[in-house]
């Protein structure tokens, strides 16, 4: 294992991370995944071990061939060379997704330094080109994952249709094998109980919303990810169009919603956001649901000005660093539920403390 | 919703036969969708040894197995095995061979997954190349065909050497 590999799962921290992007008072972080395929090979989960080899090995030889400069520098990670803890401390950083960490034949990652571009090899398809960037920058996000594609594709002969575009192995992903998702945080419209008509309504124009961890993760902690679900029959543009204007719909209608609670609730509200940093701040023991909801309500508290002195940057690292893989690194040993509890408060009282005394 | 071929339990999974030709959605119960998977299975082999299974049912599902009845074209992907049902079963293709053997289900798949079959994204830049390329070739046979016509030989060597070289270029994209 080199060096390098120990930079991407010491620190919790990524670039999407940083809470310096637009409007990030509420969406955490924009992602562009596009999948695709070489022609010549069996798409991966069909692949028996030798034709996902050579799948694997024609990416790993173009990505050294092709200049990647221009996006930063990159480092690549088989998933047979990482054990069970270091995959999911990739997954726990969106680096990458738990299917890759759990059940990929010859997977691999091609990992940008400041981690704002993942290539996932042999996933679902042969390649997974993914970028996130913090707030809401859908347009770069596509233009930078649109860039890295084109140069794959000037190397690698990919699985195209000329009628129905970009063949991949699960048929609702072909087209344009595009998945634009934002994660955005709705503290408002959960607690004045709004959420729900706005999901069913994103339903219908044919957005999904799932929680934080993708696909059938539970929505803790006010955090959920809004994503396009047809990737067939519009172009990439017109998709992350409408995502756009939908999110910054969504946005609105959550500073409206928190500037209501505010007028309408003040002293409630601050008591809410109060309690909940003296709990994080001093609690010994804490569950991930109720860590999930009391970081929510510390960054409500952030964003409206109640609590001083602690970064989003610091909340959105918080996020990754109270999973289980980022506690049992941080304590150094298997940990069992209750283990897990105690070091998770103590990560989090460590990060709130007052750094200057 | 009650299970289409027993009418006695909600329907929990769905089946989807061939009739006439055209794809066809069933919703049945669990236990229903037991049996049809036996009998696909069944069957599945049968149409391996034989090729052909004839066994022609057409009309809306009765109480019995429908796959006993009823023609099945379970065809292999002859790339990477995938079989069609299994294709019809999970909307996944196993390679690229399989959007071709499976063409025929696919607009029905498509349709039901994006309300539309017809891609208008991105276009592999040298997909765009390789197209640009036909088109240039087709033009520059024609100038040939008119400058032998008309006998000027020096000139339509030259297009000719312009169409050899394109049209190495088209074989090897």
């Amino acid at each position: 294992m080199t060096m390098s590999f120990y930079r991407f799962i010491e620190q919790a921290a990524s670039g999407w991370m940083k809470g310096e992007g637009p409007d990030s008072d509420v969406v955490i972080s924009s992602r562009i995944r596009v999948a695709r395929n070489l022609h010549e090979y069996v798409f991966p989960i069909q692949a028996n071990h030798e034709q996902s080899n050579m799948a694997l090995r024609e990416i790993l030889q173009a990505s050294r061939q092709l200049d990647f400069h221009n996006f930063g520098e990159f480092e690549w990670f088989t998933l047979r060379e990482l054990n069970d803890l270091e995959k999911h401390l990739l997954v726990e950083k969106h680096l990458i997704s738990p299917q890759l960490a759990n059940s990929s034949r010859n997977g691999a990652v091609i990992l940008s330094d400041d981690e704002s571009i993942s290539i996932m090899v042999n996933e679902e398809d042969h390649l997974r080109i993914q970028c996130m960037l913090p707030g809401l920058q859908l347009q770069k996000a596509w233009d930078l994952a649109g860039q890295i594609d084109d140069v794959f594709e000037s190397q690698l002969d990919y699985a195209y249709d000329e009628k129905i575009g970009y063949l991949t192995s699960c048929s609702t992903n072909v087209g344009t094998g595009l998945r634009a998702s934002v994660m955005v945080h709705l503290p408002a419209l959960v607690i004045t109980e709004q959420i729900n008509s706005i999901f069913f309504a994103m339903n219908q124009i044919g957005l999904v919303v799932r929680g934080m961890y993708g696909e059938g993760s539970d929505a803790y902690g006010n955090i959920f990810q809004i994503s396009n679900q047809i990737t067939l029959g519009k172009s990439e543009e017109e998709m992350i169009h409408t995502l756009y204007g939908v999110v910054n719909q969504i946005i609105e209608h959550e500073r409206t919603a928190r500037r209501r609670l505010l007028t309408e609730s003040g002293r409630s509200l601050t008591n809410l956001i109060s309690r909940s940093f003296g709990i994080l701040s001093f609690a010994t023991m804490i569950d991930s649901k109720e860590a999930a909801q009391r970081l929510s309500d510390v960054r409500l508290g952030i964003d409206l000005d109640i609590i001083r002195g602690v970064s989003i940057d610091t909340m959105n690292e918080l996020m990754v660093r109270t999973q289980p893989a980022f506690i049992q690194q941080f304590a150094g040993q298997d940990l069992n539920a209750e283990d897990r509890d105690v070091y998770r408060a103590k990560i989090i009282r460590e990060s709130l403390a007052p750094r200057d005394f | 919703m009650l299970c289409q071929l027993c009418g006695n339990h909600p329907a929990s999974a769905s089946f989807i036969k061939i009739v006439n030709g055209e794809l066809k959605e069933f919703h049945i119960c669990e236990q229903c969708a037991k049996k049809q998977e036996e009998n696909i299975k069944g069957i599945s082999n049968k149409v391996l040894n034989e090729q052909l299974l004839s066994n022609v049912l057409e009309g809306e599902p009765s109480d019995s197995p429908i796959m006993e009845k009823e023609l099945v074209r379970d065809t292999r992907c002859p790339k990477c095995g995938l079989t069609y049902s299994q294709f019809a079963k999970t909307g996944r293709a196993g390679c690229v061979e399989c959007y071709i053997q499976f063409a025929d289900s696919l607009p029905t798949l498509l349709l039901r997954n994006h309300g539309t079959a017809t891609h208008h994204g991105k276009v592999p830049k040298r997909k765009k190349t390789l197209i640009r390329d036909k088109q240039q070739l087709e033009r520059l046979k024609k100038e040939l065909q008119s400058l032998i016509e008309e006998e000027k030989y020096e000139q339509a060597a030259i297009i000719r050497d312009q169409i050899q070289e394109l049209e190495k270029r088209v074989a090897g994209q």
